[in-house]
């Protein structure tokens, strides 16, 4: 690769973030259904209110960083995605399943009970703070419940 | 080539456009502005501008190094972080950059030095949020990997493929377990930190430049970052970068045998072996 050759392909990359940056700043806000905080305990319940809920997930930002995790046995990515939290599920007497997220540096907990054909995802953007079963930043990290229609319960 | 009259690696410019495209791409997907990243930029060029000009005496030139600096820090700290945070890691890295040297080089990684430090200070995380992930068809797939023609142009791919290759072959053994599919490895192989391993472990100022040394130190890091994660130690991989450094400089300023020093050793040696 001479220098001509890096200069115009480096030129054209400018390019490409001027365009990406302008889009950037003309972007609009998303909307978040939970976060993970690294300290206190909490219990989210779906709502099951189909239609009415923060959108359609396929089309929220979190789509592209989400992990299902309501199904068993996990895959591979949404392992990683888990690096440095403990899931632990179980079914109660009305349907439901109980997931506890644990974020496993702390012991911070979250529960989620989910309804019957609910779906839960976990958000992960990158994995660049996943080194080897840890996690070292929770701000790229959520979950999403998603209602069987395909909505953010 | 030259940019304002200044002679300029190619290096450079890649690393800047291929690190600001990285940063543009999740900026745009995540739906965010990255002021830190910015900020960041903005604090260590004028940072090295300053030192540069008042301190080493140098004409006004455009600092390239420092803005890769600057753009690794606000890409490395989580998105959400305080200015003041992007700021004073900057402001860190720039100062290692130019003052913690042995015979000339530097020791730290200017960037993974700041960060460390303010992230510290800040009780921050390290959230490297500028080389995304996106789920395709179940496998996370980054765009961190086109950093790979920097470190091509830095000359230190041998060290970034030996931080690779054992980054997965670490994270296979440790889910050999659960591996059930080729999907599985699959998803490993895309989940490494690739934006470590192009960009921070290729910095060509604190790795070896010889291809040996450089897969020792490439291969070295990720261990080190797999045993600090395991230990449950804060900030493993910058940590671990920050060590593999302090051993390269040791290899670096080791005691080296002079040909002279050779010739009369063997010299020496030579009568000793035909008395026996």
């Amino acid at each position: 690769m001479n220098n001509k050759t890096a200069v115009y392909a480096a030129l054209a990359i400018v390019v490409v973030i001027a365009a990406g940056v302008i889009f950037t700043v003309g972007g609009h806000g998303g909307n978040a259904n939970a976060g993970l905080s690294a300290s206190g305990s909490t219990t989210v319940q779906s709502s099951g209110q189909n239609g009415s809920g923060a959108g359609t997930f396929s089309s929220s930002q979190y789509a592209p960083y989400s992990y299902l995790i309501s199904q068993s046995p996990l895959s591979q990515q949404a392992r990683s995605a888990l690096s440095g939290f403990r899931l632990a599920s179980s079914p109660l007497t009305n349907g439901s399943t109980q997931y506890v997220l644990t974020y496993a540096a702390t012991g911070t907990n979250q529960t989620i009970v989910l309804k019957p054909n609910y779906k839960l995802y976990f958000i992960e953007t990158t994995f660049g703070d996943d080194p080897f079963g840890g996690e070292t930043a929770l701000g790229d990290d959520g979950y999403i419940v998603v209602d069987p229609a395909g909505n953010i319960a | 080539m030259k940019i304002l009259g200044h002679v300029v690696g190619a290096m450079y410019l890649w690393a800047i456009a291929l690190l600001t495209l990285l940063a543009v791409v999740s900026g745009y997907t995540l739906h965010l502005f990255p002021w830190a990243l910015i900020s960041a930029v903005a604090s260590a060029v004028v940072a090295d501008i300053l030192i540069s000009r008042f301190h080493h005496k140098h004409k006004l030139r455009i600092p390239f190094s420092a803005i890769i600096t600057g753009l690794i820090v606000g890409s490395v700290a989580p998105h959400n972080a305080p200015v003041a945070l992007a700021v004073l890691a900057s402001l860190v890295a720039i100062l290692a950059k130019n003052f913690v040297r042995v015979r000339r080089v530097n020791v730290f990684n200017p960037a993974a030095l700041g960060l460390i430090v303010a992230l510290a200070l800040f009780s921050m995380g390290d959230e490297w949020w500028a080389a995304g992930s996106f789920n395709v068809y179940g496998v996370a797939i980054s765009l961190a990997p086109i950093l790979i023609v920097s470190a091509y142009q830095a000359r230190r791919l041998t060290a970034s493929l030996s931080f690779a290759i054992a980054s997965v072959g670490i994270a296979i053994a440790a889910n050999l377990g659960y591996l059930s599919s080729l999907g599985g490895v699959a998803a490993l192989l895309f989940s490494a930190n690739y934006y470590m391993a192009f960009i921070m472990v290729a910095e060509p100022k604190t790795s070896p430049h010889k291809r040996l040394p450089q897969a020792v130190f490439g291969a070295g890091v990720a261990v080190g970052i797999a045993v600090f994660a395991m230990a449950g130690a804060p900030y493993p991989s910058l940590l671990a970068l920050l060590i593999g450094n302090i051993a390269y400089t040791g290899y670096r300023i080791r005691p080296q045998k002079s040909v002279h020093q050779h010739v009369v050793e063997e010299a020496v040696a030579r009568p000793a072996a035909a008395a026996q």
